[in-house]
């Protein structure tokens, strides 16, 4: 069983989101522990994959391949696996899920579709992690598409059919240009070996072929690194292609905002390192500078951005887009440390982002305003959960011994000891993006001083502290997030053979 | 010279036995009353369109010509089954509708489809020009009937005359087209004029190119390839709903199927001076049905312009051939999954409006709380028009993307990409008011009648079965010779 424990992984929430379709409606409770006990146990196999994985082997791991779909010039296969970039995003979706599926209590408004869509969800997202066919890595990708969507646009606040529009369009215009691109990389591949037949759709097989061939052209495979840089950019999201972003996270409900921010957008830094760098290392390379200077406008252009929000659930959009630029940064530089970095801050911040935007969702419960100027002293009325929100913003700015830290420490660390033939320059970027960081803290900090601390209005003088299931998400979100700030090596453990393997197609 | 004595007329069985068919449905009609409900009729049509797929399916399988005028080749098998299975699943929706609407007289309905399908069927099959065009009158003359069947409706008459004088000058045009041909050759068959075409294009460049275009814009209109698709919106909005279905669905598939046909053959030596055309035809249309089917309020409308759309979709394997097998497999493959996806969708349209009694997008609103099976099963039509996985609709439209790509049209691929993702904005419009939007209070709860839950229960099942195994109805696909005689 342990040989087919991806597909085992992928397709349980799938079960489970069935099991739920033949409960009536009216069991709410019969419901959600269905769903919640499907996540749970999605998280247990997704610990049991972590525990057997193979930290010393680089390569695919618990491989599976099964043909699917056979015609002349086309072959599709079922084909996954997972190495040292995959396992700890599976781990972490599942950590998310579960916990937002606990968020998410709270909804009482078509309980079950709601808990249909986000197993699905689930399926979607962790089958795009384990996926090695480029086909069956879009399938799951779009298949992330429609339950979010609807998760948008059924249970989210007053702009939510707006938002959901907004989010279906620009991930399907991303998703359509990463689809022409897989075709053509499968078909320049084809013409590099003779013949469409010979081609493949497996990345591992594809990267094979870019590798030692020298009849694709570096203007192709240029033109085909940027085209995936855009699908991908959109998803991660990377200005100018995020306007979807605030609107999506604004308005979906708690649980999907996190799972929005804490997986989906990890994604698009996953895919642009699995299908990117993995099949086209020496053009990523070459794109360092661009990759860099877009890292360090995300970083800046967010912060900025945040500043300025009046709306606490907008700040947190828009922080987690300066965040992303960090996993740009740590990409560009192409060292070991950077690329760890990169990968780090997709694990860290899925986690400190889940955070906040439960701290946020959790506020505004309460007090059902997200307007920064109307809050304020709210650490004498709910002192607990001012803590957490405290604890957050800390996280998301970088304290020491918390995992935000680590992976900002190791992107900075790649980037000022970036190659020069590589990343010409990195020294300056480094030090501009240095002063995103500043801002960070002085958006987040300012946010929750402007919040929890201060005159308290009376209206709020009577709100309920955090409720015993509140403690599920707060607790273990932010303990994964110290887990890792403290203990950095139970991460770099798993990552490090597979970034050492990344750096070494680029060097070679 | 031929002497039908001599002429293997079993090539014709399904045809014939179709004819006796109407016309007994035909007659049955006579013997009773002239108004009044009669779904003996309707389940008799589709029995009748049963067997001659049946017929079609398992005789001639060889395939063979009757004196080069009619030809029974795997083309025209794969042709012929999805035009009679589309059939039997219109009349299989128009029955509940009939049923609802006093002013139609219901047999002549059934036999008039009948017909219809008979003169696709003939068109399917012809291998010269005059077969060709007594097919395509027969269809069409019956469809005009058909638009203007609800005859106390000013919508449905202005329907059924708009469609007439347009259709009747599209008729026109392909008659001009072909007269060209004929007085270059001297002879109506397509094997024969192909023959002559290389030489000929060389001494008669021009002449020929008319002779093209003005088949072109002849068959464009058919099909409702843009520029010639106006008359489309307008008769499918007048028009009874399922005759909507059928002209979105049955007419437009004989077209294609015709389309293949005469420009595979006749002009397939000169493919290279004319592939072109088609490539900006089908960008036009892809791009004009997409963008104005964002701005219908009416379902009807909307449907126009998303079959319209579709048709560019089914126009790009045409400009950017692979191999000509390819072609024949992605056009049948889609035009499947298109009468699939269409027809269900159309069964539920059929459903909602007729429940609401007016056409307008709003009339979905909260149809998830009313019925909730036909609000799942809308969705899934939608989602497979719209191309998303995992659908039928998807593989048929990555299938076709991939040939364009294959093929070196990347430009066209991309057209086909870019206006899918615009084609979101209003499948999903429609998903929006069914699962977004509370129903009205005075909704009831959607009562489905049999026949119509069938068709769509069969679209359904059949549209996700194959999105997970489509290499069934591929590979068979594949391993057909098409039109191997020629």
């Amino acid at each position: 069983m342990i040989d087919t424990i991806l597909s085992w992984l992928v397709f349980l929430p799938l079960a489970g989101a069935l099991l739920i379709l033949t409960i009536p409606k009216e069991n709410k409770n019969v419901i959600r522990s269905i769903a919640i006990g499907t996540s749970i146990l999605a998280f247990f196999v997704s610990v049991v994959l972590w525990a057997a994985f193979d930290r010393g082997h680089s390569g695919m791991q618990f491989y599976q391949v099964v043909p699917w779909l056979n015609l002349d010039f086309l072959q599709i296969n079922y084909e996954v696996g997972v190495d040292g970039l995959s396992v700890p995003l599976v781990v972490l979706t599942t950590i998310v899920t579960t916990l937002a599926l606990f968020a998410s209590l709270s909804i009482q408004h078509r309980v079950k579709e709601f808990y249909v869509w986000t197993l699905v969800l689930l399926t979607g997202m962790l089958g795009v992690f384990v996926a090695l066919d480029m086909f069956l890595f879009f399938l799951f990708f779009e298949l992330t598409l429609i339950p979010m969507f609807f998760i948008i646009g059924i249970w989210g606040g007053k702009e939510r059919e707006y938002a959901s529009f907004k989010f279906l369009v620009y991930t399907g215009l991303g998703s359509a240009i990463m689809f022409i691109t897989f075709i053509a990389m499968f078909v320049y591949g084809g013409t590099a070996m003779g013949g469409l037949q010979n081609s493949s759709f497996s990345i591992p097989q594809l990267a094979e072929i870019y590798a030692n061939t020298d009849a694709i052209s570096a203007g192709v495979r240029g033109a085909l690194f940027l085209a995936l840089f855009i699908a991908f950019a959109v998803k991660l999201p990377i200005f100018p292609f995020h306007t979807w972003l605030p609107n999506a996270h604004v308005e979906a409900p708690t649980a999907a905002s996190m799972i929005l921010a804490g997986v989906l957008l990890k994604m698009g830094g996953y895919g642009l390192i699995r299908v990117g760098i993995g099949i086209l290392p020496d053009q990523a390379a070459r794109f360092a500078t661009l990759i860099a200077i877009l890292g360090v406008v995300n970083i800046i252009y967010g912060a900025l951005l945040a500043l300025v929000q009046t709306d606490l659930k907008r700040l947190v959009a828009f922080s987690s887009i300066s965040h992303m630029g960090i996993v740009l940064l740590g990409i560009a530089s192409f060292t070991a440390s950077g690329i760890q970095g990169a990968i780090f801050q997709l694990v860290s911040h899925g986690f400190i982002s889940a955070l906040l935007f439960f701290m946020v969702g959790a506020l505004y419960e309460r007090t059902k305003t997200r307007t920064i100027s109307e809050l304020g002293g709210l650490s004498k009325s709910v002192p607990i959960l001012a803590g957490f929100t405290l604890a957050a913003a800390m996280a998301s700015v970088g304290l020491p011994g918390l995992s935000g830290f680590v992976s900002e420490l190791l992107a900075f660390i790649g980037v000022f000891g970036a190659d020069a033939s590589i990343l010409p320059a990195a020294k300056l970027w480094g030090v501009i993006a240095g002063i995103g960081i500043i801002l960070t803290a002085a958006y987040l900090l300012w946010a929750v001083q402007r919040t929890t601390f201060g005159q308290l209005n009376d209206k709020y003088k009577e709100l309920q502290d955090a409720r015993p299931l509140e403690y599920i998400p707060m607790i273990g979100l932010l303990g994964f997030s110290i887990l890792i700030g403290v203990y950095p090596y139970i991460l770099s453990d798993v990552i490090n053979i597979t970034v050492l393997d990344i750096l070494s197609k680029i060097g070679g | 010279m031929l002497l039908a004595n001599d002429a293997n007329w079993s090539l014709m069985t399904p045809e014939i036995v179709l004819a006796a068919l109407a016309l007994i449905i035909f007659t049955i009609d006579f013997m009773t009353d002239i108004k009044g409900k009669k779904p003996f009729l309707g389940r008799l049509s589709i029995i009748s369109l049963l067997i001659t797929a049946v017929l079609v399916l398992f005789t001639n399988n060889d395939g063979g010509t009757i004196g080069h005028v009619f030809v029974v080749d795997s083309f025209s098998m794969v042709f012929k089954l999805i035009i009679l299975v589309g059939v039997a699943l219109v009349i299989g929706i128009s029955m509940y509708y009939l049923d609802k609407h006093e002013d139609i007289y219901q047999g002549e309905y059934y036999s008039l489809m009948l017909f219809a399908t008979l003169g696709a069927m003939l068109m399917v099959s012809s291998a010269d020009l005059i077969v060709l065009f007594v097919g395509l009158e027969i269809l069409s003359i019956s469809s005009y009937c058909l638009a203007a069947f609800k005859k106390y409706n000013r919508k449905s008459t202005e329907a059924g005359i708009k469609y007439v004088v347009l259709g009747g000058t599209a008729s026109a045009f392909i008659l001009y087209g072909m007269s060209f041909l004929y007085g270059l050759t001297g002879t109506t068959s397509i094997v024969e004029i192909r023959e002559a075409i290389p030489t000929l294009w060389v001494d008669y460049t021009w002449v020929i190119a008319m002779s093209f275009l003005f088949m072109l814009a002849g068959f464009g209109f058919k099909i409702s390839a843009v520029p010639f698709h106006m008359w489309a919106p307008d008769v499918y909005e007048g028009s009874p709903t399922p005759v909507t279905a059928f002209l979105s669905v049955v007419s437009k598939l004989a077209g294609f199927a015709i389309v293949l046909r005469l420009f595979f053959v006749t002009f397939e030596n000169i493919y290279v001076e004319w592939a072109f055309t088609f490539a900006v035809i089908a960008a036009l249309t892809m791009v004009i049905g997409n963008f104005i089917a964002l701005t219908q309020k009416n379902v009807k409308r909307l449907m126009a312009y998303s079959g319209i759309a579709q048709a560019g979709y089914l126009l790009v394997p045409i400009a950017a051939v692979v191999t000509e097998a390819d072609t024949f497999t992605m056009i049948a493959f889609y035009g499947m999954a298109y009468v699939l996806m269409t027809l269900g969708a159309f069964a539920i349209i059929i459903l909602v409006t007729e429940d609401s009694g007016k056409e307008d997008m709003s009339s979905f609103k909260g149809l998830w709380e009313r019925s909730p099976y036909m609000a799942v099963a809308m969705s899934v039509f939608l989602i497979s028009l719209a191309g998303l996985p995992l659908t039928l609709g998807f593989w048929g439209k990555a299938y076709i993307f991939f040939g364009a790509v294959a093929a070196g049209m990347t430009w066209l691929a991309v057209v086909m990409i870019v206006t899918s993702v615009v084609s979101f904005f209003y499948y999903f419009g429609i998903i929006r008011q069914m699962f977004m939007r509370e129903p009205e209070p005075t909704d009831q709860e959607i009562k489905v009648p049999v026949y119509l839950s069938v068709v769509v229960t069969i679209c359904l099942a059949v549209t996700v079965a194959l999105a997970f195994i489509p290499s069934i109805v591929m590979d068979w696909l594949q391993g057909l010779t098409w039109m191997g005689m020629f």
